[in-house]
């Protein structure tokens, strides 16, 4: 296994400020049951003749993590491996709990639009599924509440 | 020979400009009089000739076009069948370039060196490819730029612009924001880019399309379009309205198929404005995200610039007028500013201080020093937004004794969630054995001035390094000896 980065807590919190900020989000997240219409998709043109990329692997076919890899990284393997719900809600795909204020519901928001919006032009193709599925989850909770 | 040439290889349409003899970029029309050639290529059943632009958009079978093959370029595993022959997105750019640069070689002269520009969002292997597309066309490369960087040099050289300005690039198939500030003295400096990928005039294009099916089923009671060729149709109908209802309050047009007879459809522009609003939100939200990447306010930014064909909707100019309670600007040709400014940019005659697009780091176990927790993340060494060319190192240690073989993966991305970045390349270097955990190996990272990523690694302890060339995987990834045979091929393939 490679490096083990050592750093002073400081600049770790630093670093790790998104990763952070969407745990904590996570943690207090309250699950509503609000069905929602489908937000319009982002979608792509149908390129005739198109060999497309092969579809995402089904993650149960996902080889298993074997002994020699590290624990924390085994541990967020586990947890990259998780596909969204679903069923979930936009709120619940948002993780956004009970009482945000406007702001904090905002920032949350913009947070999030970062992360998928980058993740929209992953190499990876279940990541850039999973990417429009939660930019249309970002908009519609942002067209409830803050707009 | 055309000494300053640009190219704007574009989603819907691609345009070739070269710079005056009066210092002033001009648009060079194709061999059918077109001033934007439409990036559509139609591959002929019976002929050789491949045909680009407004006849193969128009006249050929849609099962045997390509369009908006741009939208692929950054996808190492697409590539379109034709007769059993496999044409990766480079190769179908390639055709584009070929046209743009044969035909325009005709009333300019030779054309060589060329600035071609790419979305500020594109990745480095939508780069590569991009620049693979312009070796098979015969054109050297000397510079990518990013289009709204291109575009910005236009207005400031036509409006005569100076101070923060915000340019909304909203074309065929990508948003681009980028905020930058325009000198006084010709000198540009890029804040931020920000992108958003499959995000452009087609999607709106779909929307309509989706309306004009739902009335065709009310009135006709059965569906608009049943295969590819059809909707290719349909779509061609929308974007036709589309473009209606930026002027008009109301369209109609005649839409429908051989078997279920035709229909007459009507939009108004407030429905399709509440349709598309989702996508609007998309766009304002890449807004809000680049001025919080460029630490701007709304009242900082002097400028909003309007790039791209899909900013001709009304609805496009009254967001940003609301966001930024002042007037957007247009050059009025919205479509070409990005070629000009190609050219522009191809003169060098201007200071440009780009920045690096995305983030780049390495994966790792980072140790929290004050609670132990060890956790796998990505640990960023180039930050996005670093002024370029740059270059940066960061020093980790090995966490295994006896290690033999150090492997370093490297990202792209600026999520510290591992999920979240592109893994593109892999570098491994070989050690002595018998050595401690705790050794110390340097990566280092060095941005070039086309947005290329370089890597070296470096075993602190014996010296030993190895520089990686980023490389890809995938039926769509051309290697160097493909690229050189396919030079080759090109020369002699007819495209018209």
């Amino acid at each position: 296994m490679f490096g083990k980065f050592t750093k002073k807590a400081k600049e770790l919190t630093q670093k790790h400020k998104l990763a952070d900020d969407l745990r904590k989000t996570q943690a207090i997240a309250t699950k509503k049951t609000a069905k929602v219409e489908p937000a319009p998709a982002a979608r792509q043109v149908t390129e005739p003749n198109a060999i497309k990329r092969p579809a995402a692997p089904d993650p149960e076919e996902e080889p298993e993590i074997g002994d020699d890899v590290p624990k924390a990284r085994a541990e967020w393997l586990k947890k990259a491996r998780k596909g969204l719900d679903a069923n979930a809600s936009p709120e619940q795909l948002c993780e956004l709990r009970d009482g945000m204020t406007k702001d904090e519901l905002r920032s949350h928001l913009a947070l999030l639009y970062r992360r998928h919006n980058r993740a929209a032009s992953s190499l990876d193709a279940r990541l850039r599924a999973e990417a429009d599925t939660m930019l249309n989850a970002i908009v519609e909770c942002r067209k409830r509440y803050l707009s | 020979m055309a000494e300053f040439v640009g190219i704007d290889l574009g989603t819907t349409t691609s345009g070739l400009a070269y710079i005056r003899s009066d210092g002033n970029p001009e648009i060079v029309p194709n061999g059918d009089g077109e001033r934007m050639t439409p990036s559509v290529v139609y591959f002929d059943p019976d002929e050789e000739v491949k045909l680009v632009g407004s006849a193969a958009r128009d006249g050929g079978d849609p099962s045997r076009t390509i369009y908006q093959i741009k939208r692929f370029m950054d996808n190492p595993d697409y590539i379109v069948d034709i007769d059993g022959k496999m044409w990766t997105p480079t190769e179908i750019s390639a055709i584009i370039l070929s046209k743009l640069s044969r035909e325009c070689s005709n009333i300019v002269g030779d054309i060589k060196d060329v600035v071609v520009t790419v979305p500020a969002n594109f990745n480095e292997f939508a780069r590569k490819a991009t620049i693979a597309a312009g070796k098979i066309a015969g054109l050297n490369i000397k510079r990518l730029v990013n289009e709204p960087t291109a575009a910005a040099l236009y207005y400031a050289h036509a409006k005569k612009i100076t101070g923060n300005t915000l340019v909304y690039d909203l074309g065929g198939g990508t948003l681009d924001i980028t905020v930058l500030d325009i000198g006084k003295y010709g000198d540009f400096e890029i804040f931020t880019s920000e992108g958003a990928r499959h995000l452009g005039g087609a999607n709106f294009d779909e929307i309509i399309l989706d309306m004009i099916a739902g009335q065709y089923k009310d009135q006709r009671g059965a569906d608009l379009y049943d295969s590819d060729a059809q909707k290719r149709r349909m779509l061609q109908e929308g974007e036709h309205l589309k473009k209606m209802l930026s002027k008009l309050r109301k369209a109609s047009e005649t839409v429908g198929n051989d078997t279920e007879g035709i229909s007459r459809v009507e939009l108004t522009r407030d429905n399709f404005e509440d349709a598309v609003d989702r996508l609007l939100l998309r766009t304002e939200m890449l807004v809000e995200q680049a001025l919080l990447s460029s630490n701007l306010t709304i009242d900082e930014v002097d400028h909003v610039v309007l790039v791209g064909g899909s900013t001709r909707m009304p609805a496009v100019r009254e967001l940003l007028e609301r966001l930024f309670k002042k007037p957007a600007l247009s050059c009025g040709n919205v479509d070409e500013c990005v070629a000009l400014g190609a050219a522009l940019f191809s003169k060098q005659s201007l200071t440009v201080h780009e920045v690096c697009n995305h983030g780049y780091g390495t994966l790792a176990l980072v140790e929290n020093a004050e609670t132990g927790e060890e956790l796998f993340l990505n640990t960023i060494v180039i930050n996005k937004n670093t002024p370029i060319p740059c270059s940066e190192s960061q020093t980790y240690v090995t966490s295994e004794d006896n290690e033999q073989l150090i492997e370093v993966e490297i990202t792209q991305g600026e999520d510290s969630d591992p999920k979240y970045v592109d893994v593109i390349g892999k570098i491994g270097l070989e050690v002595p054995a018998g050595r401690p955990a705790g050794c110390e190996i340097t990566v280092t990272y060095a941005y070039d001035e086309n947005q290329r990523v370089k890597v070296i690694v470096t075993d602190e302890t014996t010296g030993k390094s190895k520089q990686v060339a980023i490389s890809y995987n995938g039926q769509g990834v051309l290697s160097d000896e493909e690229i050189e045979r396919k030079t080759a091929y090109f020369r002699n393939l007819q495209i018209e």
